[in-house]
């Protein structure tokens, strides 16, 4: 059994899901703001994955937006996460030693060019891009619309209330 | 519950947070303003008119075509002048805030604990455990007439 510890270095507070051989992993905040993902594995490499989360690339996009947009009164209490909708993904085979530490470095976000450098590690990349997510960006603007709509059908009705 | 579904959940619970802020500082603002009584006579004045503005951006200004629209802030005016009945509402609608806040809090206190990313909310984790306690003691103030509006 190989114990191994991938440490993640610039990976902030964002919101990429970490998979390993297919199993979702959590990292675990170490000190100096590094975080940490530590498995076990008997294989000699293993399937790392790493994808950012959109909130508008689930199946459900448009409900979960328009209860966003009421329960945040009219968008007024809403969080802006990821909105210019840019993502990474990493997906690689990574050969693996026993008791070594492997350092993940996020790199500074550019479109087109790698997101991620995995040093001290044999590696099989077969994606590693930054990359903005058209689709996400496509429906953000519908969203819009349909909140600006929204918006000004109850404008024009809480006007007919109160005057 | 997968990533995509807690993470959803997650931000519910940010808004819900950010909800409980405004409504908690509405129901103290209220409720200290019976020390510090020219608080909500200038709050009122000051969102009647920015209500009145943000109509006009609203309607892209075409309120102003409106043939009596000149009667509005007058009307908004005689509104907001008779701050004593409007202080008066404010004061009667303290607990409803308080209860909105508490209610938020405690959902948001909730919702925020499945965040599936690294993110850990810490700051708005404690400030809705704390304004659970304080509101549900200034309720209890208000209901058993400690306090009263």
């Amino acid at each position: 059994m190989k114990n191994v510890n991938f440490r993640l270095v610039n990976f902030g507070s964002s919101r990429n899901i970490v998979t390993i051989d297919g199993e979702q992993v959590r990292p675990v905040k170490g000190k100096n703001g590094r975080y940490d993902v530590r498995f076990s594995t008997e294989k000699d490499s293993v399937r790392v994955s790493i994808k950012t989360f959109l909130f508008l690339d689930g199946a459900l996009w448009w409900l979960a937006s328009i209860i966003r947009f009421f329960i945040s009164v009219f968008g007024i209490f809403d969080t802006y996460e990821n909105h210019k909708c840019r993502a990474i993904i990493y997906e690689a085979d990574v050969s693996v030693q026993d008791g070594v530490e492997y350092r993940v470095r996020f790199l500074n976000w550019k479109e087109g060019e790698k997101a991620i450098a995995l040093d001290g590690a044999e590696t099989e990349e077969e994606k590693n891009e930054c990359y903005t997510d058209r689709r996400a960006l496509k429906r953000k603007k519908i969203m819009i619309g349909v909140k600006i709509a929204l918006g000004v059908v109850c404008a024009i009705v809480a006007g007919f209330l109160i005057f | 519950m997968n990533y995509g579904l807690k993470a959803h959940v997650a931000r519910f619970g940010v808004i819900l947070s950010n909800v409980s802020i405004a409504a908690i500082c509405l129901g103290f603002m209220a409720f200290l303003s019976a020390l510090f009584g020219v608080v909500v006579p200038l709050l009122v004045t000051v969102a009647g008119y920015l209500i009145w503005i943000v109509a006009i951006i609203i309607t892209f200004g075409m309120l102003l075509t409106s043939p009596n629209f000149k009667e509005i802030p007058e009307k908004l005016n005689e509104f907001t002048a008779s701050s004593g009945v409007v202080i008066q509402s404010i004061f009667q609608s303290t607990p409803y805030f308080l209860i909105i806040g508490l209610i938020t809090a405690v959902v948001s206190f909730i919702f925020m604990c499945a965040e599936p990313s690294v993110k850990k909310h810490t700051g708005r984790l404690v400030f809705s455990g704390v304004v659970s306690v304080l509101g549900l003691i200034v309720l209890v103030m208000f209901y058993t007439g400690m306090v009263s509006v």
